[in-house]
């Protein structure tokens, strides 16, 4: 959310300056403003580290299955609320993972349990599972490297199937956002007039509606026979929803810029069509500028589905992401009983931070005069 | 006579030995000797003029307080303030405490019915007419003589159409209203077109039917069309007659409302100088002073307000999964736990739809072998260990084991019965029997195919996990199990109203609701399908419509409704008992129509240390026994601090 | 100038109109009604209760059964005279629900806002003109962290934090002694100190983002050609820096409060949900989930009347810094 206020502020500071740099492109020599942008961007060491990090959450939640040692809706009574279990390593055995002892509490009939150093479980690699899925890391005795919910379920795996929702909601959010916001900017630069006009009170209205409230009500106001796959997009969709309307005012600002520009006067005189004016020339002119504006966005479409998800209005179970699992996570009992619960917060953090870092480090790539 | 004078002169001895200084409201006082009859508050309103003197407050015969429990320890101080918070801004929890003023009352073992504001009732010899005394010289809490005006005052309005009452359900005999006369200023005549043997029970059951029924006229008919010039609708009489929200409106209650912070966000009660309930010793009731209750609706906020001791006795709105974080603050927030009993037979029942929409679907779950084999897929144990962390029993889905119906050794020992059938988890055996009735053919999933080639899928309608977690949890355990015997499960969390809707119009196929009855007469509903809802939505709309809507009842449907027709016109109590344990006994026979999980869920209260005679055990599930209200509250006392 | 504000302020008017229409059609979007919802949760808490049929009568008193657009006049009409109808839930004048609420959260706001840029804007300046330098980076670092915590979840930790370390649980604007007493110099000194968590959690995700706009702001500003030209001149860094970049540095800030507003308010909804603060979120998340029409309709309109207020402000901010808007 933050950084909507981010990419305005770009906006608004940088315009004169990407300006000249689109002139520029029609200039420069032998090397593409792509190629140059991505040299730049090479020397930003914070902004690959956050690429590298970023590419690899993404390919363990795409390959949950390979990478989570568990299933996330594995229920297991014995071993509910398991606090985190240490990985030890010796010579001997690898890595392995110590036994469970689990008493109960006389009054609240609660499990405790410990660690029993005298059972040892090696990790197994590349096994296959009850469910014939391959398996990174397993092993056969308990192994909750993050400990365990309320029903048993390893927290580890839960964050990593999790992901794939929660990493996904923000791309495809931006996604479709950019589409609208780009198309719809254009229309309303290119064509003026009354599209304009129609385009641009619609942005105001939905930019004067209160995101999180209009959030709550669209979430709350889901369709309850829909399955989880379906709520899914629908709150994708209702994310999308806030941001397209900036980001076609800042496309629209170009396209008038733009428009009348030598290049695209001479195209329409011509004879070429709209479209092809539009995507062959007016288009490519703000590609850097969307980069960078869907970089900044998608944090914040994950914070919203976070946010959310823990107001109950998201994603449902049993599809899980990491916002359900911080709504499971917020009672007094968990946060001062089962600390561990909260971890899903880590993840939620660093990937936010990477997708800013990544952002911030294109953004100062795509602009010459920075450093 | 004797006691009379003896009250009259302790009062006098009271009062001129009246050298006390001027006692401040919140102050507790130190004297707990039996010569203070009243409230050192209202003593001071007395000596100044204000009030009435006690003898003059209380009826001729005021209501004693009964404490037939474990927990009662002695007669109480006068004062202090009891802090206590509740969810709902309808106050519910608070009115189970501290607004049960019916005629008729249920006792505290809810075996039997006891005097209230009546003092006594009793039937003529066919049941057609209901004739209740009431007691003498009980007031308002403006000091208004409480008489029979009030019931007749209520009654008017139920046959004005203007108005939204209407004579309750309970009152008619065959869809025929009753007619109230009263003789006199303390006398009630019922009068019904037939037999109505069930009222006096009606009459005591929550706190919302005396709460209809006892209006106070003088105040109200300000607001009355039909007797102000300045209304000429019901408008703002409707406003002012919900006793929660209008602290002028005089009231029955051991404490009256004072003060309502805007939106209703904390409520103020004070104790009725007028009220009509007395101790062992003859002096007035309560002994509290004063309520502060305040509407706390997000519940991790309820969880910190218990643990930093900001309540003094919490009945209600205490979740049992912060059971441990409970009892680890009791020393430092200073309170004990009592653990109270839900009474619930199945926490939740599993209600299978006996008209279901889809004609294959619903000819399977009028097969008992299907139903027991899906009992069979439910596995108790695991249900309990997730959602209750094993505090729970499994069993079958029965009502409360505490109802009367199950005193006597037949009772018990066929409620046993009734507990145990059905109530086995075994996987293979389920198999066994879907196969025996014809689902053995299987898809290429594995999933059991219908008799009409489809798979065999069904619904389950399961609350969201924000709303009740434990009945979502279990939700995904019975999936599970019935997956096992090859049965598709669906699960179906809608959000809000969508449930509820499903369920009144019957077009769920499977949904989870919490059981918990005491009495069957009142509550027919889980056992006798007699209102469209749980288990039998159409089936009820027919009995409920007269016969107009809904699905004509057969078998063992028809069965049931025929002996709970019997129930309603039978005089003697015993034989009533023994017809629902028939029912109960078809129930286990020809059943299951409802399965259980797992039930009889511990309730803990929590207690500070200086909060005194609360009962050690009780029932808090079912709320038509106004538990804690039928402890009489208002004998609960704190210690002078 | 004036044309321009006046202008401004009649366009808000048909948004707002319009806002009010969408929000009303939104709330309304699930299925059933508030008494459909009120009913099933008290079935779901209390089971079986007969006055729970009684209920169903209200409908009409409601008017939960006429057509929407009769609802929907019914209660905009009802603005001019300044009545925004009536809560279901609380069963009281909408009116007397949410002003104290609107006020609590505007003090939230307001003083996360004091918080942001006050905090924000130096740092800014000291981490530009010190950049790349080891203070640079350790802010830099801390900014992306702060951008980055959701704030409820902050809001949560702190709470439990607190209430370990301090027995004191955090939530709410006041202690107990002076929950529902008249003011009082110390129940306003007791809300300060309820105030200060709530502010610095809704403030810290903006707080991080400016520092980074306004850093970056000035960057691109000092490198400006003009700037070398000063130091060309031989004047004093600091006065280069805050008498002449800083100045212009700030402009695009100006525009951005108004983007603040929006987020400030909505950060304080989820924050105050979590710690039960008496203001407007918690209130529009129930109001929302039991479809309380009325209430829920007049907090999203109140919402947007504030975020147009900023908005506004912020334009006449601007067009007062720079003319060439002025006469567009």
């Amino acid at each position: 959310m933050s950084n909507y206020i981010k990419t305005h502020a770009i906006s608004k500071v940088s315009e004169s300056l990407t300006d000249k740099i689109e002139d520029a492109r029609v200039d420069i020599g032998h090397l593409s403003y792509r190629k140059l942008i991505w040299r730049r961007f090479r020397k930003n060491r914070m902004g690959i580290m956050a690429g590298v990090i970023l590419i690899g959450f993404y390919i363990i939640a795409m390959g949950a299955d390979f990478f989570a040692p568990y299933h996330f809706n594995d229920i297991n009574v014995l071993v509910r609320h398991v606090p985190p279990q240490a990985l030890h390593y010796t010579w001997a055995d690898g890595l392995h993972v110590y036994g469970l002892k689990s008493t109960q509490h006389v009054e609240t009939l609660e499990l405790i349990f410990e660690t029993d150093a005298t059972q040892i479980y090696p990790v197994i690699y590349f096994s296959y599972d009850a469910r014939d899925q391959v398996r990174l890391m397993t092993s056969e005795g308990p192994m909750f490297l993050l400990g365990t919910d309320r029903m048993g379920r390893d927290l580890l795996s839960r964050i990593i199937y999790g992901a794939r929702v929660s990493l996904t909601v923000g791309i495809i959010g931006v996604f479709l956002s950019l589409i609208l916001g780009s198309v719809l900017g254009t229309m309303s630069g290119y064509f003026g007039g009354w599209t304009d006009h129609l385009i641009q009170r619609g942005i105001e209205i939905l930019a004067a509606f209160p995101p999180i409230p209009l959030w709550m009500a669209l979430g709350a106001a889901l369709p309850p026979g829909w399955s989880s796959i379906q709520t899914y997009f629908g709150i994708t969709i209702i994310l999308s929803i806030i941001s397209w309307g900036g980001l076609a005012r800042e496309v629209r600002g170009k396209v008038l810029v733009f428009r009348d520009l030598d290049y695209a006067v001479a195209a329409q005189s011509a004879g070429a069509g709209h479209w092809y004016i539009i995507t062959r020339h007016l288009l490519p002119g703000c590609y850097s500028h969307i980069i960078v504006v869907s970089t900044l966005a998608i944090p914040g479409m994950i914070l919203g589905e976070t946010a959310l998800s823990f107001l109950g209005l998201g994603i449902r179970p049993p599809m899980t992401s990491w916002g359900v699992l911080l709504e499971e996570a917020q009672r007094v009992t968990v946060l001062l009983h089962y600390p561990w619960l909260l971890l899903p917060a880590i993840p939620v953090l660093i990937v936010v931070i990477a997708f800013n870092f990544l952002g911030d480090a294109l953004r100062d790539a795509a602009d010459p005069y920075s450093g | 006579m004797i006691t009379k004078t003896l009250r009259t002169l302790s009062c006098i001895i009271w009062l001129s030995s009246c050298s006390q200084p001027v006692v401040d409201m919140d102050e507790i006082s130190d004297n707990i000797g039996l010569e203070a009859m009243e409230a050192p508050v209202l003593a001071k309103e007395v000596a100044e003029g204000r009030l009435p003197p006690v003898n003059e407050r209380l009826p001729e015969k005021p209501l004693v307080a009964k404490h037939e429990y474990a927990g009662f320890e002695q007669a109480g101080v006068y004062g202090g303030t009891w802090h206590n918070f509740h969810s709902g801004t309808d106050l519910g929890a608070w009115k189970m405490i501290g607004a049960y003023a019916p005629l008729i009352r249920w006792n505290w073992a809810c075996t039997d019915l006891e005097p209230g504001l009546a003092e006594s009732w009793s039937f003529n010899e066919d049941g057609t007419e209901l004739t209740l005394k009431l007691r003498r010289g009980v007031r308002w809490s403006d000091g208004e003589p409480y008489t029979s005006e009030a019931f007749a005052f209520w009654y008017e309005l139920c046959l004005d159409d203007r108005h939204r009452y209407a004579p309750p359900v309970w009152s008619r005999v065959d869809g025929q209203p009753m007619t109230v006369e009263t003789p006199d200023a303390y006398t009630i005549v019922m009068k019904f077109p037939g037999p109505n043997w069930l009222v006096p029970l009606w009459l005591a059951t929550g706190f919302w039917w005396c709460e209809e029924y006892n209006i106070p006229k003088h105040f109200m008919r300000r607001y009355h069309p039909d007797y102000s010039p300045n209304h000429n609708d019901f408008v703002a009489f409707e406003k002012k007659n919900i006793s929660h929200r209008n602290a002028d409106r005089p009231s029955l209650w051991p404490w009256h409302i004072t003060k309502i912070e805007k939106g209703g966000f904390r409520i103020h009660l004070e104790r009725n100088p007028y009220y009509y309930v007395v101790d062992d010793h003859g002096r007035q009731l309560p002994y509290i002073d004063k309520i502060v209750t305040s509407l706390v609706t997000e519940s991790q906020v309820r969880v910190l307000k218990v643990l930093a001791g900001d309540v003094d006795c919490q009945f209600r709105d205490i979740e049992l999964r912060d059971l441990s974080l409970f009892m680890e603050g009791r020393e430092q927030g200073d309170y004990h736990i009592k653990m109270w009993k839900s009474a619930a037979g199945a926490e939740p029942a599993v209600n299978l739809n006996w008209s279901d929409n889809d004609p294959v679907l619903r000819t399977l779950i009028r097969n008992q072998k299907f139903r027991k084999a899906l009992a069979l897929g439910i596995d108790r144990e695991k249900c309990n260990a997730i959602a209750y962390r094993g505090l729970l029993k499994p069993q079958a889905a029965t009502v409360s084991e505490e109802a009367w119906h199950f005193i006597d050794k037949e009772g018990a020992a066929l409620f046993e019965l009734w507990k145990n059938t059905d109530a086995e988890f075994n996987i293979e055996k389920g198999n066994r029997l879907l196969d025996e009735i014809g689902l053995s053919g299987r898809d290429e999933d594995g999933y059991r195919l219908r008799p009409d080639g489809q798979r065999l899928s069904i619904v389950l309608d399961t609350p969201a996990s924000a709303i009740i977690v434990q009945e979502n949890d279990i939700g995904l355990i019975i999936a599970g199990g019935w997956e096992a015997l090859g049965i598709e499960v669906v699960i179906f969390t809608p959000p809000g109203a969508e449930l509820k809707l499903r369920r009144d119009l019957g077009e769920f196929t499977i949904h989870l609701h919490g059981e918990a009855e005491m009495d069957l007469f009142t509550y027919p509903d889980w056992v006798f399908p007699t209102s469209p809802r749980y288990w039998h939505p159409k089936v009820g709309k027919w009995y409920e419509s007269g016969g107009e809507k809904g699905e004509e009842p057969t078998g063992v449907m028809k069965e049931l409704l025929d002996i709970y027709d019997q129930i309603k016109q039978e005089k003697d109590l015993q034989k009533r008992h023994k017809l629902v344990q028939e029912a109960v006994k078809l129930h286990i026979d020809k059943g299951p129509f409802h399965l259980g999980t797992v039930g009889r869920k511990p309730m803990p209260v929590i207690i500070k240390n200086y909060f005194h005679n609360v009962p050690d055990e009780g029932i808090l599930g079912p709320w038509a026994i106004v538990a804690p209200g039928i402890s009489f509250p208002e004998q609960y006392y704190m210690d002078a601090r | 100038m004036i044309t321009y504000i006046i202008r401004r302020c009649l366009l808000a008017i048909p948004t707002l109109l319009i806002i009010s229409i969408i929000g009303f059609v939104i709330i309304q979007l699930p299925e059933g009604d508030f008494l459909d919802r009120k009913i099933q949760e008290l079935e779901e808490k209390y089971g079986d209760s007969s006055s729970i049929a009684r209920i169903d009568e209200l409908r009409e008193r409601y008017g939960l059964d006429r057509p929407m657009w009769e609802q929907y006049t019914t209660w905009i009409s009802g603005f001019v005279v300044g009545n925004f109808g009536e809560s279901f839930e609380y069963e009281t004048e909408v009116n007397d629900l949410i002003w104290d609420r609107l006020g609590f959260t505007l003090m939230i706001s307001i003083g996360s806002l004091i918080f942001t840029y006050s905090v924000a804007i130096p740092l800014g300046i000291y981490s530009a003109s010190h950049q790349y330098q080891w203070s640079d980076h350790t802010l830099t670092f801390f900014s992306f962290v702060g951008m980055s915590i959701p704030g409820f979840l902050l809001a949560l930790a702190l709470m439990v934090f607190v209430f370990e370390v301090y027995r004191v649980p955090l939530f709410g604007l006041f202690s107990a002694e002076y929950e529902g007493m008249p003011w009082s110099f110390n129940k306003f000194i007791d809300l300060l100190k309820h105030l200060w968590i709530p502010v610095i959690v809704v403030g810290l995700n903006g707080t991080a983002g400016l520092m980074r706009i306004m850093r970056g702001n000035l960057l691109d500003i000092l490198g400006q050609p003009f700037v070398q030209t000063a130091r060309a001149k031989g004047l004093k860094e600091s006065v280069v820096v805050v008498k002449h970049a800083v100045r212009i540095a700030i402009n695009p800030l100006i525009t951005i409060f108004g983007m603040s507003l929006p987020n400030i308010l909505s950060g304080s909804t989820i924050v105050s949900i979590v710690l039960g603060l008496p203001t407007v979120g918690p209130l529009l998340l129930r109001s929302l989930l039991s479809e309380d029409i009325y209430l829920a309709g007049t907090l999203l309109m109140m919402f947007s009347l504030l975020l147009i207020i900023g908005n506004i402000l912020a334009d006449i901010a601007l067009a007062w810094a720079d003319p060439r808007i002025r006469y567009e």
